[in-house]
């Protein structure tokens, strides 16, 4: 199964960089929620925290979907004993 | 001025804060280094961005979760520092402070009062709680000063003697010797009457109410005050029941003490007799 057109567009290392900049917002959130548990931090670091992180997982599963579905299928490739046998 | 709050970290909030720096380091090498994505980057970058994160949200939201119990964190917001200054002073007597010291509330105490228990009862706390949360930073009372706070800001629904029936349950012999609790069975039922209210057990926050101190139990107000009042605001229909009730334990109480005193007087008239008894005997024996 193939992913869609659209998302196939999209480039496998740009998608990787965007979760893991989306990984590290999402992290700082959720430590400032632990270190000052207030009202506003809290609630920021269990909601929109956890919104990107969730965004940042979500972004590295269709890079890596991405990566897969462009390496070319086993089948095709060439096996490498018959490239090694002297003819 | 506000009171120095401390924010203990507990040992949840310290794995989540590793996992994230762990998480943190290893996207910090994947932007630094840009390594080829094979199976030992990609599985590196799974641990990264899937399981530390998933570790660090985990935490975080039990740390959180725990966190919103506690009584600092009613106080983050400044409208709310009377209620939390008055809680936690040793010296208050207010019902709210009385209920601080308890081992058992802590520094709990807010939650374990204004949580609604049953079943829905946490949803529905943390669903109050975050309309608070919009209320103070949305509708401006952020911007309010104490003295508006105190004058404006209400609880929103009458508080729920059921709250007050989760420790001092309602079944127990000793509550049922109570004239009020009696007479007023029903209103306590259907919060008409709350525990907490001038006349019965003092308002939980008396310098909230505008009869300020009034609220307060005789406990803390001295003995020239009359404890106990018949609350004001009751019908008259109520207040006849909470009289014919006292007046039945009044009764109650006399008859208990002139049985006890008649037991008294029965055990001298026979010690006296057995006394006498004895005498008589020693005459007879030569």
């Amino acid at each position: 199964m193939k992913p869609p057109e659209f998302v196939r567009r999209w480039h496998v290392h740009g998608l990787i960089r965007v979760a893991c900049y989306l990984g590290v917002v999402s992290m700082g959130l959720m430590c400032w929620s632990v270190l000052r548990p207030a009202a506003l931090p809290v609630v920021i670091g269990m909601s929109v925290g956890q919104g990107l992180g969730v965004l940042a997982f979500l972004c590295y599963l269709l890079a890596v979907i991405n990566d897969i579905s462009r390496a070319p299928p086993a089948s095709t490739r060439e096996p490498p004993s018959t490239r090694d046998t002297p003819t | 001025m506000r009171a120095r709050v401390e924010h203990p970290v507990t040992w949840l909030g310290y794995v989540c804060v590793a996992a994230a720096v762990l998480a943190i380091l290893i996207i910090g090498w994947y932007l630094r280094k840009q390594p080829r994505l094979d199976f030992t980057t990609k599985l590196v970058l799974l641990v990264g961005l899937g399981v530390l994160p998933a570790i660090s949200a985990g935490s975080s939201t039990v740390t959180g979760m725990e966190a919103t119990t506690k009584r600092h964190f009613c106080g983050s917001c400044h409208v709310m520092d009377p209620y939390v200054n008055d809680a936690g002073n040793p010296e208050s007597q207010s019902l709210a402070a009385r209920h601080g010291r308890n081992p058992f509330f802590g520094d709990r105490n807010c939650y374990v009062c204004h949580a609604d228990y049953g079943m829905y009862g946490y949803p529905m706390t943390k669903l109050a709680g975050m309309n608070h949360v919009y209320q103070y930073y949305v509708r401006g009372w952020r911007n309010y000063t104490i003295e508006e706070a105190l004058a404006k800001l209400h609880i929103s629904k009458p508080y729920d003697n059921l709250n007050c029936r989760q420790c001092h349950s309602g079944t127990l012999a000793d509550w049922g010797t109570v004239p009020e609790h009696v007479a007023l069975e029903k209103e306590l039922a259907s919060n008409a009457v709350s525990c907490a209210s001038s006349g019965c057990h003092g308002y939980a926050h008396p310098f909230s109410k505008k009869d300020g101190a009034e609220g307060l139990p005789q406990s803390a107000l001295g003995s020239d005050k009359p404890d106990r009042a018949v609350p004001s605001a009751l019908p008259s229909a109520a207040r006849d029941r909470i009289a014919e009730e006292k007046r039945k334990e009044a009764e109650r109480r006399a008859a208990d003490e002139a049985a006890r005193e008649a037991a008294k007087e029965a055990a001298r008239e026979a010690a006296k007799k057995a006394a006498k008894e004895r005498g008589t005997k020693k005459e007879q024996t030569p």
